[in-house]
């Protein structure tokens, strides 16, 4: 509007020099400062204001004490098995070696009496003593089988097939590595009947077996047909078998068969359960697998969890491991997701808990062509379950016991309310909400309301304090949502208990104290407890404090902003302070007003301002309807409106007192009280 | 004291006389013009007076100002400034010559109408209003400011001349601003404040607002004819400014159309904001004013009409001037001025002038001119000081100046 002024008539000031300062004019200004409403609902969060049924203000506090999770029920440590082969778990072919020795090849060794024996093949003869006599070493090549072996442990069976018609005696042999010489067996047969066999079997271990052998009867004799004719042939022999086996070489070059060189079935334990479960299903986890091999050879692993189920298939991992050196082994890590298996912990038995049966094979192939395999060379598996989350779980969860407590609960709405104020109707409730299938045992120890504003507090008294209060188990669908939660309450009224009292010190927060032990009669499920996960436990604690009270000093504060920048104060002359308020609270009130600055600093503080703020009336139906207005003049002077200037916040307090007979006021859902502070300046301008 | 140095200063850049003109007797004459025409029906010179030149304004000085506006009030000024350059033709005793031109007009409108409730907001507060509704509807205010670079001709045949300017105009400042529904209602003690308001504004680019800026351009024409029916005595009629300026790309319109209850706020913000710029507080911009664009950049010059009268009687000592104007599309209301003036000598001549109209409701003032020298002649007119001298009448500011140079 100035500018209008000064544009339509800036032409006035073009020739005019005598200007002389700006010009000044006094105007009388009414503005609103600032506009408040006390009504309870503003006062609490919507969460806490309930209604009852005829309307009245009920502020209900709902806290959680504690939420029971899964992981301070159990929780499946990481388990790892770990375990390393080694060669002489390894097979090795068999040998066998046959070698016949004729009766005309033994007749050409003895003279004139075996020229005699060849010459009369075909016809009876009584044959005299022989011997003793000697067979030439005779060489062997296993050379398709092996090259060499040094064994651990193996055995060597030498056999003797007498068909010759007379018996033979003192047959003394000696097995040999042909290239060195070195014996390998020594022994001797002391009678080998005429058609019938004798066996011996000799440990080769510690030996080095090459592929070419040599095997020397060194003596043997025969006592005749005892002058008894025997029909002459010279083809009938003695026939020497050599069997080698169960080898368990320490280093071998050989043509390995195929074989499973590791294969175990055991019971995977999990470790460190404070549970006993039969069965779980997996929400989520990792099973990671890692081989390590120095053979050098192709290995098949095969790992199967047959416990382990999803979508109907068992948990299994086959991989193939490369063939690897002792200086570059070769390797594998993976890991596998295990989330939504389904996991029978009950053994292979299914009389264990904790356990789920697993198998692991590790195999060669046959390799066909020799390769060297030494006791050095070696298997690693490593297969572990990590971070294993159950999403359910069955068995005996134990006789475990929590503590809910010693801790506090805040109780942030009686934070701006002051003075004496004596509720009547207050109810403290303590409700278990149990979603486990196993029983338990609540005792409450204790319940304090300490006020921290002015020191005070209060401990409940109650018979229902220290006492045992059963709550029974959750039920399910047979393993399957939803689950049927058990709810067991307990209320301390006025009367059971002295809680009216913990309410009227209008506490900043309750301390409390509780137990909770899960199956106290210990497993009478017989293992069928159970748990879902996110589903277990709650413990809730819900204070109703109706509005219905009787007061003396309550008071309410509201802190709003304050603009002090709108307004130039500097160019105010006088002025005056309207508190105009329109109360619907059925109790009168002082009013108190505190302006702050930057720094929460107070500059201009008004305290129990001349005038009432006037009750609402109270019909017949003891429900307000009208609204009392009151109108409340304060004068400010030059220093209270500099003092204005800093102010950034107001603070308007409402002191309330109920009648002085004290009768307890009910206040309902409508109630409010408005209150606009505004301001008549008479200003300055220029 | 003040009331004769106020006068002086006014005199100074008073306006223009006729009849001692010396344009015509010259082959080439320079002409520096300014006219001044400014007012208001309502506001006193007093007040205005009170206003500019500072002091502190009691009650009293606005009580008696307030109780004579109406419900509908105006004001405003037009300054038109203009530089020519003529080069005559034809002989020069014939004081009807024809001549070419070559000029530079420096023009400026403000113009305001008003209701009675807004001076009572502003210079008394809402503390008067309280309870009641102060009416602010149909206000509007405007601001104009562009320059012209204009040739033209004036042709005279026999007794008949007519003259034709085209011209080129350079706009710096374009500001409308209109209310059409708007009151403040201030509630029993202050408790809250009730704003109605329907406006609208256009406004150019203010940050361009520099002289000879082209902010916006267009074209100007001006048009006159004359008939001499006895000597030199004549009746004209002329045509001023029509023509149009567009304005640049960013032209802006803002409106607001709402009903907002204040809970908080200093009146005296809300006025500056509502009024002027529709800026502040913030929040009242922020939320409330909507702000565009204009797609019609094209704006009417405000187009002059007038009808002249000039009548010499013997041996043209005497001579009396009448001049009735339009402004339409304006807050300018038609006027009539008249001015009768005598030679006492050769180097002096006096006038007194009267007239009714325009942005005041009446005005009455003296002429001076004087020829300082053969080819130097100043003219000035007071029409209004009168009511300068006399503060308590109605305020106008009426009058030019004219210096004149042939060669």
């Amino acid at each position: 509007m100035k500018n209008i002024f000064y544009l339509v008539f800036i032409i006035f000031v073009f020739g005019t020099s005598c200007k002389k300062d700006n010009p000044t004019w006094d105007v009388g200004i009414l503005t609103p400062l600032v506009k408040t409403s006390f009504s309870l609902k503003n006062l609490v969060n919507d969460s806490i204001y309930k209604l009852d049924s005829a309307q009245l203000i009920h502020f209900v506090f709902n806290r959680n004490l504690y939420n029971l999770s899964l992981d301070s029920f159990f929780s499946i440590s990481d388990t790892t098995i770990s375990k390393s082969f080694s060669i002489d778990s390894l097979k090795l072919y068999n040998i066998n070696i046959r070698y016949p020795l004729s009766l005309g090849e033994i007749a050409k060794q003895s003279g004139s009496i075996g020229a005699l024996i060849i010459a009369l093949n075909g016809n009876k003869l009584a044959i005299p003593a022989l011997g003793p006599l000697s067979v030439p070493k005779v060489e062997f090549n296993a050379d398709t089988l092996f090259t060499s072996m040094t064994l651990d442990d193996g055995k060597i069976d030498i056999s003797f097939n007498n068909n010759l018609p007379v018996d033979i005696t003192n047959v003394n042999f000696i097995l040999r590595n042909a290239n060195n010489n070195a014996t390998i067996v020594q022994g001797s047969f002391p009678l080998i009947k005429s058609n019938s066999t004798e066996s011996q079997t000799f440990s080769l271990a510690g030996q080095t077996v090459e592929s070419k052998i040599s095997i020397e009867v060194t003596n043997f004799s025969s006592p005749g047909s005892q002058g008894v004719p025997v029909l002459i042939d010279t083809s009938s022999s003695i026939i020497a078998n050599l069997k080698v086996y169960d080898l368990r070489p320490s280093k071998a070059t050989a043509i390995w068969p195929a074989q499973n060189i590791i294969e175990q079935h055991l019971d995977f334990n999990l470790r460190r359960l404070e549970v006993f479960l039969k069965y779980a299903k997996i929400k989520n986890g990792t099973i990671y697998l890692k081989l390590s091999s120095t053979i050098d050879d192709t290995l098949h692993f095969e790992y199967k969890l047959p416990g382990a189920t999803k979508n109907g298939m068992g948990f299994e991992i086959i991989k193939k491991l490369l063939p690897g050196t002792i200086s570059n082994p070769s390797v594998i890590y993976q890991e596998y997701d295990f989330s939504g298996y389904d996991l029978d912990l009950s053994g292979s038995n299914k009389d264990t808990f904790n356990a789920t049966p697993n198998s692991i094979i590790v195999s060669i192939d046959a390799t066909g062509i020799q390769k060297t395999f030494s006791k050095a060379d070696n298997i690693l598996v490593e297969l572990g379950f990590k971070e294993l989350k159950p999403s359910y779980a069955i068995g005996y969860l134990g006789s475990k016991t929590f503590a809910f407590g010693p801790s506090t609960v805040d109780l942030d709405f009686f934070k701006d309310v002051n003075g004496i104020i004596n509720f009547e109707d207050i109810s403290l409730g303590i409700e278990i909400e149990n979603k486990i299938g196993a029983n338990g045992e609540l005792e409450i120890s204790k319940f304090k309301a300490n006020n921290i504003r002015n020191n005070s507090s209060a401990e409940l008294v109650s018979p229902l304090l220290n006492q045992k209060i059963l709550i029974d188990r959750a039920t399910d669908m047979n393993g399957m949502l939803p689950i049927n939660a058990t709810q067991t309450k307990i209320n301390f009224d006025k009367g059971n208990s002295n809680i009216n009292n913990l309410a009227s010190i209008l506490p900043d927060n309750l301390e409390y104290a509780l137990n909770l032990k899960f199956n106290p009669q210990g497993n009478i499920s017989n293992y069928k407890d159970f748990l879902y996960d996110g589903r277990l436990l709650n413990v809730n604690l819900m204070l109703d404090v109706p509005m219905h009270f009787a007061a003396k000093g309550l008071s309410l504060m509201k802190t709003q902003n304050f603009d002090s920048d709108q307004i130039d104060f500097e160019k105010v002359i006088d002025g005056i302070l309207y508190l105009n308020v329109e109360n619907q609270f059925p109790i009168s009130a002082i009013a108190e007003i505190k302006f702050i600055d930057d720094s929460g600093q107070s500059v201009l503080e008004l305290y129990k301002i001349d005038g009432l703020i006037q009750a609402a009336t109270v019909p017949p139906s003891g429900i307000v309807i009208d609204k009392k207005k009151s109108l409340i003049s304060i004068p400010i002077n030059q220093q209270d409106i500099q003092a204005l200037k800093h102010a950034r916040k107001v603070t308007i307090k409402a002191i309330f007192d109920t009648p002085s007979n004290q009768i307890p006021v009910k206040l309902y859902d409508n109630y409010s009280m408005d209150i606009i502070l505004s301001a008549s300046f008479n200003y300055k301008v220029d | 004291m003040y009331k004769y140095f106020f006068l002086f200063s006014f005199v100074i850049i008073s306006q223009n006389l006729v009849s001692q003109d010396i344009e015509g007797l010259n082959k080439y004459s320079l002409s520096v013009y300014t006219d001044l025409d400014g007012g208001s029906q309502k506001l006193s010179s007093k007040f205005i007076d009170k206003y500019v030149r500072g002091g502190y304004i009691d009650n009293e000085t606005k009580d008696a100002f307030f109780s004579k506006l109406e419900s509908k009030n105006r004001a405003g000024v037009v300054w038109d400034t203009k530089i020519e350059l003529k080069k005559y033709s034809g002989n020069s005793d014939n004081k009807r010559r024809s001549y070419q031109l070559l000029g530079f007009e420096n023009y400026y409108l403000y113009e305001a109408e008003f209701t009675n409730d807004l001076f009572g907001l502003y210079f008394y507060g809402n503390k008067r209003y309280e309870n009641t509704k102060a009416d602010l509807s149909d206000m509007r205010f405007k601001s104009l400011k562009f320059q012209v670079i204009k040739f033209g001709f004036y042709q005279q045949f026999q007794r008949l001349g007519f003259g034709l300017n085209g011209g080129l105009v350079l706009g710096q400042n374009y500001l409308t601003v209109e209310t059409n529904k708007a009151s403040i209602y201030t509630a029993d003690h202050g408790q809250y404040l009730d704003l109605d308001i329907n406006a609208k504004s256009t406004s150019s680019d203010f940050s361009q607002d520099k002289l000879f800026s082209a902010v916006g351009k267009g074209l100007s024409v001006d048009a006159k004819i004359d008939f001499w029916y006895q000597g030199n005595s004549k009746i004209g009629f002329e045509l001023n400014r029509l023509g149009f300026i567009k304005w640049g790309e960013n032209l802006k319109e803002q409106s607001v159309d709402t009903s907002y209850r204040f809970e908080g706020i200093n009146i005296s913000s809300i006025i500056d904001s509502f009024v002027i710029d529709l800026k502040s507080p913030e929040e009242f911009k922020d939320e409330l004013v909507h702000s565009k664009l204009s797609e019609k950049r094209n704006r009417a010059l405000p187009v002059q009409y007038a009808f002249n009268l000039h009548h010499s009687f013997k041996d043209e000592k005497l001579w009396l001037d009448a001049k009735l104007t339009m402004m339409p599309n304006t807050l300018y209301k038609t006027s009539f001025q008249c001015d009768l003036n005598y030679q006492f000598i050769r180097l002096l001549t006096l006038g007194v002038d009267a007239g009714v109209g325009g942005y005041s409701s009446w005005n009455t003032g003296i002429n001076v001119g004087v020829r300082l020298a053969k080819f130097i002649t100043v003219d000035l007119k007071a029409r209004s000081l009168f009511n300068i001298y006399n503060l308590n009448k109605p305020a106008a500011l009426i009058g030019s100046a004219k210096l004149v140079i042939g060669f």
